[in-house]
């Protein structure tokens, strides 16, 4: 186990890592966005339309006609304090970014438990069964979920429920009543309030499917891989020399083919964090990939900045969990 | 001595591999007596460890065994190991025939600690409570030479030496007490102070506990130094069996003398070593008639077109070739 003080020691020396990666994520965004052949201030005063002194204010009020350096100092002193507010939407951008995140992390952790409970035990049978039937299928539903477009499949998923069956919702977003663990699903059951629950099922359960549909495949053949990868090792092969009862050596198997398979879900539930643009538009959900594009069209320069930024903030912290939980798991690592 | 506690019999193992198949052990037959140290020696390829492990059919995929028999005695009654049920083999595995592994590094799991690991070779044989089965195997370290085991105990694989690592190993596999220890190269990894350590601890524990040991090696000075008898194996067969002194001072086959010509002897004085020409054949193709023949010095055309059978050429001395067929029996 690790120690704690060692521990503590760790998490300053990565946090001071961060800094430098943050900075060069939203430096690397704002140049972008600097260099880009548009006026910012005519796009948001209304474009071609827009009076020259409605222009000129906007120009003024988020520093546009000062150098490059300064720009960027407004545009991060103001996103990190959360006083900027969209040029293009008149919100506060912080408290925008929160209402799609709440609406994308609730997909992503539906998606994440699809995956989980549809991956990890179709590795496992196929490591067991290797080379067989049922190995070729679990190989071809990784390659079809792999290789299958999101809007795609999405599309076909919405004309069979939505169109034809008329299973599914496809216009705003159930909350209930109160927000107590942040995730609808659980919330409405805690609360009692099943109208709500079946009216969130059938809004968030297609998009999260689908999600895991294009992922579970993938995972399936990495946790099958590991699983047959430590299945050979000479540690397996010793356990049963020395008699160990079966479920003796599954807990060797398992719990050395853990590790890396962990690290997968976590970095692909970071990914998902981050918001998935496809399936969020095609179901017309206001999660932060549906916004995110929606402020690269507007060329809502704060916006894109700020969601760039977290998404950079998810990897760069999920990367310190999985360091973390490595070193939980395997005595080798210590921090 | 000539009590027999294990006979294997027409051993066959293959390797089912892509590139076709590999007959690692191809009719081996040999008997462990009771108390003795028998000797498995030959060279690396040559399916000593193989023939070692498929005594308890530790055989991962692809390899398959066969045929042949190994019956092992249980209470003066002769239980063919190769057809018992997995659940009755597992319960004589770890207890009555126990290994050591060639690499302790990786036999070892690395998530558990040497204790966990002991404590659980303990526990899946007998009923014990956890607590008495921790003390006894902090007893255990001791008696394979770890200093400080209530510490070591608690010591994860990678914080323990090579050596160190191989005697957690061979305490796993004297923890309760086998009738046959296969010691698979014990000495190999770990240096010259801790060989001599191991041969003394492997000694000493025939001798307190009289039990048998498989001693599978390619280290001809380690099988004279302890063991009792001795089969000589080549390309998945056993060339030559004999007691090890007939084995060193009267070798027949033509490989065996090979391997003793290629030892120093530290008592003559050093003319030169002639090792064998060439090298161990593939054994997806092995060659024809005997295996040994595009190595022999002596190969007659007979041993291209047909296998020698086995000749007993006194009590207790087998040979597999040609050139002693007519001779004496």
């Amino acid at each position: 186990m690790i120690q704690l003080a060692g521990l503590g020691r760790y998490l300053v020396r990565r946090a001071i890592t961060f800094i430098p990666t943050i900075i060069g994520i939203t430096l690397l965004t704002f140049t972008i966005a600097f260099y880009t052949p548009a006026d910012p201030a005519r796009a948001w005063a209304g474009g071609q339309k827009a009076r020259p002194e409605v222009v000129e204010q906007v120009r003024k009020m988020y520093h546009l006609d000062e150098p490059f350096w300064t720009q960027y100092y407004f545009f991060m002193r103001h996103i990190l304090s959360g006083s900027i507010y969209s040029p293009v939407t008149h919100n506060n951008i912080i408290v925008e970014w929160m209402q799609g995140f709440i609406v994308t992390a609730n997909i992503a952790v539906l998606a994440t438990f699809f995956t989980i409970i549809l991956g990890i035990p179709l590795g496992i049978i196929a490591a067991l069964r290797k080379d067989t039937a049922i190995d070729n299928a679990v190989r071809l539903l990784a390659l079809i979920g792999y290789s299958t477009p999101s809007f795609w499949i999405a599309y076909i998923f919405v004309w069979i429920f939505y169109d034809v069956l008329r299973w599914i919702t496809l216009v705003g977003v159930p909350i209930p009543s109160r927000i107590i663990t942040g995730l609808f699903v659980i919330d409405a059951i805690i609360l009692g309030e099943f109208n709500i629950l079946d009216a969130i099922v059938s809004r968030l359960l297609l998009p999260s499917f689908i999600l895991a549909f294009i992922s579970f495949g993938g995972l399936a053949r990495y946790v099958r891989n590991t699983m047959l990868d430590v299945l050979s090792s000479d540690y397996i092969l010793y356990a049963h020399a020395r008699g160990l009862p079966p479920f003796r050596v599954w807990k060797h198997a398992l719990k050395n083919s853990l590790i890396p398979v962990v690290t997968v879900i976590l970095f692909m539930f970071a990914g998902l964090l981050s918001g998935a643009i496809i399936t969020e538009t095609v179901f017309q959900l206001p999660g932060i990939g549906y916004k995110y594009v929606l402020a690269i069209n507007n060329f809502d320069i704060p916006s894109i900045i700020l969601y760039t930024l977290m998404t950079g903030l998810f990897i760069v912290i999920t990367s310190l969990l999985v360091d973390i939980l490595y070193a939980i798991i395997d005595p080798r690592i210590r921090l | 001595m000539s009590d027999p506690i294990l006979k294997v019999e027409d051993l066959r193992v293959y390797f089912y591999t892509y590139a076709g198949v590999v007959k690692a052990v191809d009719g081996v037959s040999f008997e462990v007596y009771n108390k003795e140290v028998f000797g498995l020696i030959g060279e690396t390829g040559c399916g000593k460890t193989v023939t070692s492990r498929a005594i308890t059919r530790l055989i991962p995929d692809p390899g398959r065994i066969e045929s042949g028999r190994a019956l092992f005695r249980i209470n003066s009654r002769w239980v063919d190991l190769l057809k018992l049920p997995e659940d009755e083999l597992r319960k004589i595995r770890g207890s009555m025939i126990t290994y050591v592994f060639q690499d302790p590094t990786s036999a070892l799991d690395p998530l558990y600690t040497a204790g966990y690991q002991i404590v659980e070779t303990i526990l899946a044989h007998n009923k014990t409570h956890p607590r008495e089965a921790w003390s006894k195997a902090i007893e255990t370290l001791r008696r394979v030479l770890i200093p400080e085991p209530e510490i070591r105990a608690r010591s994860y694989p990678h914080e323990l030496s090579g050596g160190m690592k191989q005697r957690v190993v061979a305490g796993a596999s004297i923890v309760n007490e086998p009738r046959l220890l296969v010691a698979d190269e014990p000495t190999t990894n770990v240096d010259v102070t801790i060989q001599a350590q191991m041969i003394e601890l492997l000694s000493q524990l025939k001798n307190l506990k009289g039990m048998s040991i498989i001693l599978v090696t390619h280290n001809m000075g380690l099988i004279a130094e302890m063991a009792d008898r001795v089969a000589v194996m080549y390309a998945g067969k056993i060339v030559e069996i004999a007691d090890v002194n007939t084995i060193f001072e009267e070798p027949l086959h033509p490989y065996t003398q090979g391997l003793i010509n290629c030892v120093p002897d530290p008592t003559k004085e050093l003319k030169e070593l002639y090792p064998i020409a060439g090298t161990v054949p593939d054994l997806i193709n092995p060659p024809s008639g005997c295996r040994f023949w595009p190595r022999c010095s002596r190969a007659m055309d007979i041993c291209k077109r047909e296998a020698p059978p086995g000749i007993n050429v006194s009590e207790g001395h087998r040979v597999e070739c040609w050139l002693y067929a007519g001779s004496g029996l």
